[in-house]
């Protein structure tokens, strides 16, 4: 049997507008806007895709468990998960990671992974697309001591190896490594598949494991403030200190000289 | 006595350093002047030879070279160890790695076996009342977070494009150390089986002067003829927003943005990009941005010099026609 491990987090949508972000001044974090969806991180929802197409393909029995960090229930993330049918959900819920950052964030998962014991191959996204920092998959790889294989366009398990192609800054890389081992996962992969009304249905019945800090056997000393290894000092919006100057014109031809001409006159084509 | 020296590290690509390490040496440089400290490099690798003599004349007050001939091909395992006694030679207050394929899974490993956590993808830098403070952009680009670090040293990534490299100083005198480290064979458990590069034709998109990028505005991969032929006729590389690339319309080496590339031409001209905050993360430097996008609200507006609100496909050729001419 293969056993997979997804890692997901459940984020603001990524695709809000500059217009509708805002920055609370007190808090440091993003305000909280009234009807503003919250999503799977985008990346997360590829592992479970990079996940499913693992099960789909192996010629053995494959075992998909989500695991989620957060404090608040995550009702709606796990629905998300079990609606592709995975066969396990852990939720590690503790007000403690109120404060968590990339360090306390991958030293819980990574314990919680040990806990649920018998793990071949953990998923994370490249990144999360709110923080945008890309550190949990490594931290859960150095924690638990196993390989990782970053930014993933394909993922494939094959005799207890797992190989991926990996998206490099001007090219692609095949890397192969025995299981258990760590994978991040690029959008390259493509968009998750929907599920069916069937499987959705079915998904609202089933439930997670909730775990405190505690029935993972972490004191909140090592994970509440005082353990974080960055402090965000300030969060600002940064201002764009000019305005857009519209051409306008009767025609497109009047519409491109302008633009054409006042290229020329700042210097910047030929 | 707490540490108040720079270490970064300058990737090799053909023989040089990156240009990419010669920002990183200019925000070292003077991170470590506001400290009071050195600045160190190291570099990796059988064409490292060369590349030393331009880091120390861009800024390095000493190189670290870890040349081993059983070490030529490239393995992240190996460079760690190789970074890792790096640091504890030069013990930085700061250890800096460019926000590279590599340096993006170097960094973070690196900080989690010092029991550390990065800041990853940094812009800038300052040193206040003795205390580092690194500002990185968060939340798709959209906000900007300054943060401090609570372990020594401090491990952070440098987004290409955002730092001015000093210029070369030919003569500038430095020290060459070289690094004896014996890297054990099991160390390296990840196999390499192929490495390819993307062919490049024209002008990189990443040293290109003029970009001219084109998002899902452009209604299909058709839209890119134009856009090729107005970059060929400029001089110019053709860049693309994610959905343009994840649409399979253009090759997704050419997608700009916090997940792709990082461009800071003289000109960017965004044709059919809405303006997320994700795209704007990767061409916001540059000097001239230039948006044409139908609908006169697009927040691309809000971040460009000068806009023009109509449809490309009446606008484009009229613009080529001119150049041309
Ligand atoms: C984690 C994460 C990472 C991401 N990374 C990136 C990244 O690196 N790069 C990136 O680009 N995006 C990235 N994105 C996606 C980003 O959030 C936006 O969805 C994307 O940039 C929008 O692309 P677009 O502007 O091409 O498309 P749209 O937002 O759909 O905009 C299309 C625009 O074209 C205009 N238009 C339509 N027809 C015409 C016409 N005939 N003439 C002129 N204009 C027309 C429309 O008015 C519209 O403004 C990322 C998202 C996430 C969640």
């Amino acid at each position: 049997m293969i056993h997979i491990v997804v890692c997901a987090k459940w984020i603001p949508d990524p695709e809000v507008t500059a217009t509708e972000f805002k920055i609370d001044p007190e808090s440091l974090r993003r305000a909280e806007i009234a009807g503003l969806a919250l999503v799977m991180s985008p990346y997360d929802e590829q592992c479970f895709e990079a996940a499913l197409r693992i099960r789909e393909q192996a010629d053995e029995e494959v075992k998909i468990t989500a695991l989620c960090l957060d404090t608040d229930p995550m009702i709606k993330l796990f629905r998300q998960a079990f609606s592709w049918d995975v066969e396990a959900g852990f939720f590690l819920c503790d007000p403690v990671f109120e404060d968590s950052d990339g360090y306390t964030t991958s030293f819980a998962l990574g314990t919680a992974i040990q806990k649920i014991g018998d793990v071949d191959l953990i998923l994370t996204g490249r990144q999360a697309a709110d923080g945008d920092e890309g550190m949990v998959g490594f931290g859960i790889a150095e924690h638990l001591g196993i390989p990782v294989l970053p930014c993933a366009a394909e993922v494939k398990v094959q005799d207890g190896s797992v190989i991926i192609e990996r998206v490099l800054d001007n090219g692609f890389e095949t890397l192969e490594t025995p299981l258990p081992a760590v994978v991040t996962v690029s959008n390259e992969i493509g968009e998750a598949r929907r599920p069916s009304m069937r499987q959705v249905m079915r998904a609202a019945r089933q439930k997670p494991t909730v775990w405190s800090a505690e029935d993972i056997g972490l004191d909140a000393a090592q994970l509440d403030t005082s353990a974080m290894r960055l402090t965000v000092e300030d969060i600002f919006v940064p201002k764009v200190d000019h305005s857009c100057e519209f051409i306008t014109g009767e025609t497109p031809g009047d519409l491109a000289e302008a633009l054409v001409g006042k290229l020329r006159e700042l210097r910047v084509i030929p | 006595m707490s540490a108040t020296g720079v270490l970064i590290w300058a990737e090799i690509a053909d023989g040089a350093a990156t240009a990419s390490s010669y920002e990183l040496l200019g925000l070292g440089r003077r991170l470590a002047d506001d400290m009071g400290g050195p600045l160190s490099a190291v570099v990796l690798g059988p064409e490292s030879a060369a590349a030393i003599e331009q880091l120390i004349s861009r800024g390095a007050d000493s190189v670290y070279v870890f040349d081993d001939p059983d070490q030529s091909e490239f393995h992240t395992d190996a460079a760690l160890l190789v970074l890792e006694a790096a640091a504890d030679k030069v013990e930085p207050a700061l250890f800096l790695l460019p926000h590279s394929s590599y340096g993006t899974e170097l960094a973070p490993r690196l900080a989690f076996r010092n029991e550390s956590a990065p800041a990853m993808g940094c812009v800038d830098g300052r040193v206040e009342d003795g205390k580092l403070l690194l500002t990185r952009p968060c939340y798709g680009g959209r906000a900007r977070a300054v943060v401090s670090f609570r372990s020594a040293p401090a491990i952070a990534t440098l987004r290409p494009k955002s730092q001015e490299p000093l210029a070369a100083e030919p003569g500038r005198q430095g020290e060459t150390i070289s690094l004896d480290i014996n890297i054990p064979p099991e160390t390296i458990r990840v196999n390499v089986r192929e490495r390819r590069q993307n062919v490049e034709q024209g002008v990189r998109l990443d040293e290109a002067e003029i970009v001219i990028s084109g998002g899902r505005g452009l209604g299909g991969p058709d839209g890119f003829k134009i856009l090729e032929e107005l970059a060929d006729a400029l001089g110019g590389a053709v860049g693309a927003s994610r959905p343009a690339c994840d649409l399979g319309w253009y090759p997704q080496a050419h997608q700009v943005g916090i997940s792709g590339k990082t461009v800071a031409p003289d000109l960017y001209i965004a044709v059919g990009i809405s303006g997320a905050g994700q795209h704007m993360a990767g061409c916001a430097g540059a000097k001239v941005l230039v948006a044409i996008n139908k609908d006169p609200d697009a927040s691309i507006f809000s971040y460009a010099h000068i806009g023009i609100a109509s449809e490309y496909q009446e606008i484009l050729p009229e613009i080529l026609e001119l150049i041309r001419r």
